[in-house]
């Protein structure tokens, strides 16, 4: 079987508009989170979010592209920044099988156009919807996409499960390329619900600390452009999609399995995905959104499958530096662990000063380290129980 | 991968039968029903008077997850499942489910928390049931099932593209059997259709398990990429495929399969509804080894080919 390699990536988020910023905010341990300017903060729970600023030059580009919603206009650029740095040229993408995979939560389905000026930060010219059907075709066909475009909904999961779905394209449907990732929104009613569900912190996210008391919201978009390894053609290939897993809980709406089943289950298929052993993995993309609930089982669950050798395995969360993205939070820590092979680092996790003593994991927390990472393993689990794993290799 | 069960809800009632029956003559569900008006979004159920343990494992559900519980209720029936096989080995089975609108419904009844509590708060049940996974979610919490559980959306193409994502997950090894379909809950006086509400859900097998468990295989499921501009590629088109393998196409007799019921649907889950439609046409089982449904002509053509079995188990 041909290997699946990263050819290109793209990325927008609250640490920068593309993805050496983004890199270099994560390495640096900045955080994009502050207070929330596109909407009413009024009776949020907390204030703040990884809310993008839009630049004039994104605002330029929407207007000429013609783009109306931030969901889109965030795919678009992240999009636009992977294919250029795949250098697949226009006449490839029209001749040959390119497909899209987007992962998308909740997008702009609660940003109703009526409703904006009270309590969303949808503009009135924004197109908002709650129907996700055109969503990937369109980016498609902006883009020239051929193959098929799809989008896929599991959640904060959905970026993660993008990118493993687009792998089994390749390896199954034989496309020449896929692109996959995933895009979310942030909005004034995410916030509320969150609030209500208790998830979201009054203070700040610290992910795996002892003092963590829930999650803060963010938004942005991933995208990686895969390949087969035999269309390289001299290209330099970032690194292998070396294996996805999947799961459901099957257990809770929102909370995850206590024993965290669901999550022992995808990190053992992409595990065997990627015919892997736990001692060969180097760094782990923690989910690590900050909840106590959520933190705590995904720590059990990576003790699990890791076994005695999770002390020795350097892990951290991107969460405090971006926020939640929600549907682009795993295709966001998708790029961060690419690029975490890429520099042979390990980026640390923001706000967060010291473990949770009861956590065997080596979480990495002051700075950045300089690690050698040949295989590292990326984790997103979702409302409803949806859970995604993905791993990356550096040997081509 | 081999078709073994198909379940369903619909303003035609939950029985295959029925349904099919529908989609022949394309008289009104309501009409059937003894001629009583449009229903309301979310009001199926109650409209077809199902109650079931299972719709009340949780304090609020959204109708398209009540409905997808059922209609994968009904899937698993129909291929001989039970609960007690799935919960030997709940990562075995699957679940892909197409929507395009997901929990409209509740979509809608959390800016009415929300404006109820004077626009400071709302409803956390609400919100956490707003998600576009949460009918395949609820439909896995309710039977047990712990293997992927993907939810999918698409233009035209979305039934092949729920096929394919079936396919993947059992042709990667991640399940042997996979629920896939898709459920909708438009409303029924919304587009004035009376297939706005439903679920319809496929029950989905590798090979090699339909034959271990001694399924009765309805017929075998292939899915073949085309060209977005393939003028073959009009959704629901129905071929007869004259040569042995299903791939060789060129062969290919347009066949004129009548459903006018077919137009109360969206076009993007035709190729699905067709695929089971098909795989019980015993005419057609007779005439062709095979057929092919193409799909999405306005996304990448593709077609999605039934091989009937010629005898029990002979595909498999």
């Amino acid at each position: 079987m041909d290997k699946v390699i990263v050819i290109g990536m793209g990325c927008i988020t609250a640490l920068g508009h593309n993805v050496p910023q983004f890199w270099e905010g994560l390495v640096a341990g900045r955080t994009g989170i502050s207070p929330i300017s596109g909407f009413n903060r009024e009776f949020l729970r907390n204030p703040c979010a990884g809310e993008i600023r839009l630049s004039p030059r994104m605002i330029t580009y929407a207007r000429v592209e013609r783009i109306r919603s931030r969901l889109a206009l965030f795919a678009a650029l992240a999009i636009e920044e992977a294919l250029r740095q795949s250098r697949l040229e226009d006449e490839h993408l029209r001749t040959r099988k390119v497909g899209l995979v987007v992962g998308v939560s909740l997008g702009m389905s609660l940003a109703k156009g009526e409703i904006a000026a009270r309590s969303e930060n949808a503009d009135a010219s924004e197109e908002t919807f709650d129907d996700l059907s055109g969503f990937a075709g369109e980016l498609a066909d902006r883009f020239g996409l051929r193959g098929e475009a799809c989008t896929v909904s599991t959640a904060c999961a959905s970026g993660t499960n993008a990118v493993g779905i687009a792998r089994d394209m390749i390896v199954l449907e034989e496309y020449d390329a896929v692109v996959c990732g995933g895009a979310d929104t942030l909005d004034r009613m995410k916030c509320f619900g969150h609030s209500a569900l208790n998830t979201l912190t009054p203070t700040s996210i610290q992910p795996f600390s002892a003092e963590r008391d829930g999650t803060i919201i963010g938004e942005g978009a991933g995208m990686l452009v895969l390949e087969p390894a035999r269309n390289l053609n001299g290209r330099r290939a970032l690194a292998v999609c070396a294996g996805s897993g999947f799961s459901c809980d099957a257990n809770h709406i929102t909370a995850p399995d206590p024993a965290g089943a669901g999550a022992i289950h995808a990190m053992r298929e992409a595990l065997s995905d990627a015919g892997l052993e736990p001692a060969d993995i180097d760094y782990i993309n923690l989910h690590g959104s900050g909840t106590p609930h959520n933190d705590a089982v995904e720590c059990r669950a990576i003790a699990e499958v890791f076994g005695c050798a999770v002390s020795g395995i350097p892990v951290s969360s991107i969460k405090a530096a971006i926020g939640h993205a929600m549907g682009a939070a795993g295709a966001c820590e998708a790029v961060a662990t690419v690029l975490s092979i890429v520099h042979q680092k390990v980026p640390p996790t923001a706000n967060t000063r010291a473990k949770d003593p009861a956590f065997p994991v080596h979480l990495i927390c002051a700075g950045p380290i300089d690690w050698k990472i040949e295989h590292a393993l990326s984790n997103s689990f979702g409302f409803g129980g949806c859970n995604g794993t993905v791993i990356f290799s550096k040997r081509i | 991968m081999v078709l073994t069960g198909t379940g369903l809800v619909s303003a035609a009632g939950t029985a295959k039968k029925d349904f099919f029956k529908y989609l022949r003559r394309s008289s009104t569900c309501q009409e059937q029903r003894n001629g009583s008006k449009w229903l309301e979004a979310g009001q199926l159920l109650k409209h077809l008077e199902i109650t079931e343990p299972k719709l009340k494992s949780a304090r609020y559900m959204d109708p398209v997850s009540k409905n997808a519980i059922v209609a994968v209720g009904r899937a698993m029936t129909d291929a001989g499942l039970d609960e007690f096989q799935i919960s030997a080995d709940p990562y075995e089975y699957g679940i892909v489910l197409g929507t395009t609108r997901g929990a409209c419904v509740t979509r809608e009844a959390v800016y009415g928390s929300l404006a109820s509590r004077r626009n400071k708060m709302m409803s956390g049940t609400l919100f956490s049931h707003c998600g576009y996974n949460i009918a395949g979610a609820m439909a896995a919490i309710a039977y047990g099932i712990k293997g992927p559980n993907i939810t999918v959306a698409s233009r035209e193409d979305l039934g092949l593209c729920i096929l394919k994502r079936a396919r993947q997950i059992l042709m990667r090894g991640r399940a042997h059997t996979v629920f896939a379909g898709f459920t909708e809950c438009d409303g029924l006086s919304k587009r004035g259709s009376p297939l706005g509400e439903i679920a319809f859900v496929l029950c989905l097998e590798s090979k090699a398990r339909a034959v271990a468990r001694a399924a009765v295989a309805l017929a075998e499921v292939r899915v073949q990429d085309g060209e977005r501009d393939d003028s073959r590629s009009v959704t629901g088109g129905v071929y007869g495929l004259q040569a042995r393998d299903p791939a060789q196409t060129q062969s290919a007799e347009a066949l004129s399969v009548s459903l006018p019921g077919l137009h109360a649907l969206s076009d993007r889950y035709r190729s699905l509804i067709l695929t089971a439609f098909l795989s019980h046409e015993p005419r057609l089982k007779d005439r062709f080894p095979a057929v092919a449904v193409a799909s999405g002509a306005g996304s990448n053509g593709a077609l999605s080919q039934l091989l009937y079995p010629e005898e029990q188990h002979a595909a498999v």
